[in-house]
């Protein structure tokens, strides 16, 4: 290879690296923009039995804070109406309207969860509380058995003389420590409990509750979801119910939890619904209804154009002016794929040069891998078959009606505009197209494409075309993969000087002239034989 | 990986374009020999035997007056001009009551080739598929001495020529998967040619070696070419005419006429190699530092047998 060849390739691989180079540590941008972590569909499926009367009937709905973050809700009541209300106890969402068979409604909504760390104080001042506290202090309904055990227990874990906090710390691992977690115990009282000392959530967070609440601290149970993936009860997401608690330090709830330990923490796991209700039933209000809790992690991270905007418009350098990530979103999604064309390019050369798989029209592996990736995989098999079909009636059109060149091709022309009308409207049903799936579809290079394939079958028999569509679903099998790996789309979206890197390995591709793998089969019989 | 095909100097289809085709082929010489009318018209000029011409078509209206131009010959080939790899190649052996007897024995009828060169002057069979030209064009007569070896058709022998010396070749002989026609990837086989004496060496079909004709049962190698010293004289003109460094030159061996110089090729197969058993890229290598400038044709093929290892 000549010198001058070596240095452009280097050339555009230095360009490439220095400014992305530039663009992380001299501007400080970010090399990609964050991923959205930690999204989950939750979805609140209410089942309701019939009844004529119209009726109420509520559910808990997540509320916002600051590690919780709504990304979007959505519900269909069939027919019921739906109001929010806010109540300290938590958001309560309300269907009201009359329910005359049976139905399952839903309330569903997507939320990003952080960890949180919460500030403890060494130190609390007696008496500090206000009056609204007070309902967090009371103790109620506890028969003499449950109040002779949580003595019996005070007297072992909190001799005497501790301050408060000292007394919820030996609480809290008193509970967490040696009250066993066991999640298929419901016992009914405290009683039962620190006589087996084993538990669930719930009663776990009951006992801490009262435990605290007796000590002076201001104290209260939270119900809601743990999201993790090993208390999944089956593979659709459902998940039961979980409680934890607060308490009251310092003007502020912070949360503890005796079941997985987390005192002052909440791991982005944790998703809370309601606030001091023991029991579910209470906000339902409905014995005709029971409620269901899927909760899903959002799997396809999405990342966060809105930030990154942020960051490089706050970088003012004329090189980010021109981000990608300045255009229309619409028109983003659709370079987000046009920009991956060149790396399958990349593939097909390596493929068809290196390996020396033979393929259909040059660039049909890539455009079927597009496909591939628009809708499923499977969807575009079937679109690739039905492309064959055609072909086979372009051999017909060709040897059976004689007809002109230009008509044939018209023809073909029409049959896969008309195949794309009956996928589109299919597609309205299974929901495979994308908006600009259909943009991307090159009607012209597929009907050469059905051309070159129908004659290929004439001339050189189906055996070499076999080989050519093998070779053609080989590569764009292994592009689509490659098109898929997220990271990837967003680096050369973030960054597309990579292009340039791009070109480079195309011109190292173009000057190889090694041998093709493919040609070791071909030779065979040279490399055997002596002459 | 490749160390074993390095070792026998084979020409992988890389090394052809990228060490041969692109640095020693122009590629305004392209046309020259992509366009058979543009060969035909050169050769004259060069004095190089080519099948006549009975009539070139190049508009559908001119295709009316196709059964006129077809009543003064019994037996001709229709080709597109700028066709490749053998496709688009009709061949007519007889002509009976009006109707046409192909080389495989098919009757046909005026309509169907009238059909068939409309689809020619679509471009159907063009290189990069623009318009095109049909030639209607003398048929060759097979020589007697492949009379056992080629089924349904005429052989044709293809010399590599770089930089005007001749470096490898070998024939080409149809058989009836080929149907008639001498293409190897159709199914045609190909027997190497010893340069100095014309007598032809292994045979190749779809990648393996043979020894006897598949359809016939004839043992293929060691028949003697007849005028292969004029033979590859006249391919090596074919550098002179055309210009291109590496080219690959097919010519047909006539009954009544002699060799004719069937077309060239810009960009010959390699499958040349299995034929005869020997790597083209080793041969290619002996030329590399030679300069032909000033040589006739006759002394490059002297030059070239000197350089070429004797078997």
């Amino acid at each position: 290879m000549k010198r001058g060849t070596w240095l452009l390739v280097l050339l555009l691989f230095l360009l490439t690296a220095i400014s992305i180079l530039y663009k992380t540590l001299v501007l400080g941008v970010s090399f990609i923009p964050r991923v959205e972590k930690n999204l989950w569909n939750i979805e609140i499926a209410m089942k309701v039995k019939p009844s004529q009367r119209s009726r109420r009937i509520g559910f808990p709905v997540p509320r916002p804070s600051d590690r919780l973050i709504i990304k979007g809700s959505q519900y269909d009541g069939k027919g019921m109406a739906l109001t929010i209300e806010k109540l300290p106890e938590g958001l309560r969402g309300q269907w009201q309207g009359k329910v005359p068979i049976a139905r399952t409604i839903f309330y569903r909504v997507t939320v990003e969860l952080r960890e949180k760390q919460y500030a403890v104080p060494s130190f609390l001042y007696p008496e500090s509380h206000d009056r609204k506290m007070r309902d967090y202090l009371t103790i109620d309904d506890l028969s003499d058995g449950d109040l002779d055990a949580v003595k019996r227990i005070e007297k072992e874990i909190i001799p005497g003389g501790e301050n408060r906090l000292k007394a919820l710390k030996e609480i809290y691992y008193f509970i967490y420590e040696e009250v066993l977690y066991n999640g298929l115990r419901n016992w009914n009282n405290l009683r039962e409990i620190l006589d087996h000392m084993e538990g669930d959530s719930q009663g776990k967070a009951k006992l801490f509750t009262v435990l605290a609440r007796r000590q002076g601290v201001p104290a209260r149970t939270v119900g809601g979801l743990i999201l993790r993936p090993e208390r999944r009860e089956d593979d659709r997401g459902r998940h039961n119910l979980a409680f934890w608690n607060e308490v009251y330090l310092d003007q502020k709830w912070v949360p503890v939890c005796a079941t997985y330990g987390n005192f002052a923490v909440l791991g982005d796991d944790y998703l809370p619904l309601f606030w001091n209700i023991d029991n579910i039933g209470d906000i339902v209000n409905d014995n005709k209804t029971a409620i269901r809790f899927m909760a899903n992690r959002v799997e396809s991270t999405e990342f966060s154009i809105y930030e990154y905007r942020k960051e490089i418009r706050k970088a003012r350098s004329w090189l980010l002016d021109y981000s990608l990530y300045f255009l229309p979103i619409n028109v983003q999604s659709v370079f987000r794929i046009l920009i991956l064309i060149p790396f399958g390019a990349v593939i097909l050369a390596l493929f068809r040069n290196m390996v020396g798989l033979k393929t259909f029209g040059i660039f049909m592996p890539v455009l079927l891998a597009l496909f591939f990736l628009e809708t499923s995989y499977f969807f575009g098999l079937a679109f690739f078959s039905v492309i064959v079909l055609v072909g086979f009636g372009e051999r017909y059109l060709l040897t059976k009606l004689q007809l002109l060149a230009v008509p044939r091709l018209s023809i073909i022309l029409t049959l896969v505009v008309a195949f794309l009308c009956v996928f589109a409207v299919l597609s309205r049903e299974i929901g495979v197209f994308r908006d600009f799936t259909l943009a991307l579809f090159p009607i012209v290079i597929t009907t050469i494409f059905i051309e070159r394939f129908g004659i290929m079958l004439e001339e050189e028999g189906w055996k070499n075309t076999a080989w050519a569509l093998t070779g053609t679903l080989v590569i764009a099998s292994i592009t689509s993969v490659v098109f898929s790996i997220r990271i990837l789309q967003t680096i050369v979206f973030t960054h597309p000087e990579t292009l340039l890197a791009v070109i480079a390995i195309l011109i190292l591709i173009g000057k190889y002239t090694g041998y093709r793998l493919t040609e070791l089969v071909r030779f065979r019989e040279l490399l055997a034989r002596r002459p | 990986m490749f160390r074993r095909l390095k070792e026998k100097g084979v020409l992988g289809m890389n090394a052809r374009i990228g060490s041969y085709m692109l640095p020693h082929n122009h590629r305004r010489d392209y046309p020259k020999v992509d366009d058979k009318v543009i060969t035909s018209q050169l050769a004259e000029l060069h004095g190089i035997p080519m099948p006549e011409n009975y009539r070139i078509f190049d508009s559908y209206g001119g295709l009316r007056e196709l059964d006129a131009a077809l009543a003064a010959h019994r037996a001709f080939v229709i080709k597109p001009a700028r066709g490749s790899m053998g496709n688009g190649i009709i061949v007519i052996t007889d002509t009976i009551d009006g109707g046409y007897i192909r080389a495989d024995g098919r009757p046909t009828s005026l309509r169907f080739l009238r059909y068939h060169m409309s689809q020619i002057l679509s471009g159907l069979y063009s290189l990069n598929g623009y318009a095109d030209r049909a030639i209607v064009q003398y048929l060759i007569v097979r020589h007697p001495v492949f009379d056992r070896v080629a089924m349904d058709g005429v052989p044709d022998i293809r010399v590599i020529v770089f930089r005007g010396f001749p470096v490898m070749a070998m024939t080409r002989l149809p058989t009836r998967e080929s149907g008639g026609r001498a293409n190897l990837h159709q199914g045609a086989l190909g027997a190497g040619i010893d340069l100095r004496s014309g007598v032809t060496t292994h045979c190749v079909w779809r990648n393996t070696i043979i020894t006897r004709h598949p359809d016939t049962g004839e043992k293929i190698e060691g028949i003697t070419v007849p005028g292969w010293k004029e033979i590859i004289v006249m391919a090596v003109r074919g550098y002179d005419m055309s210009g291109l460094g590496y080219l690959g030159v097919d010519i047909a061996l006539d009954r009544d006429r002699g060799p004719l110089v069937l077309e060239m090729n810009a960009r010959p197969g390699l499958a040349i190699q299995l034929a005869n058993l020997t790597g083209l890229r080793s041969r290619l290598e002996l030329f590399k530092g030679l300069d032909s400038a000033g040589m006739s044709p006759e002394e490059r093929v002297q030059k070239a047998l000197e350089i070429i290892p004797a078997r």
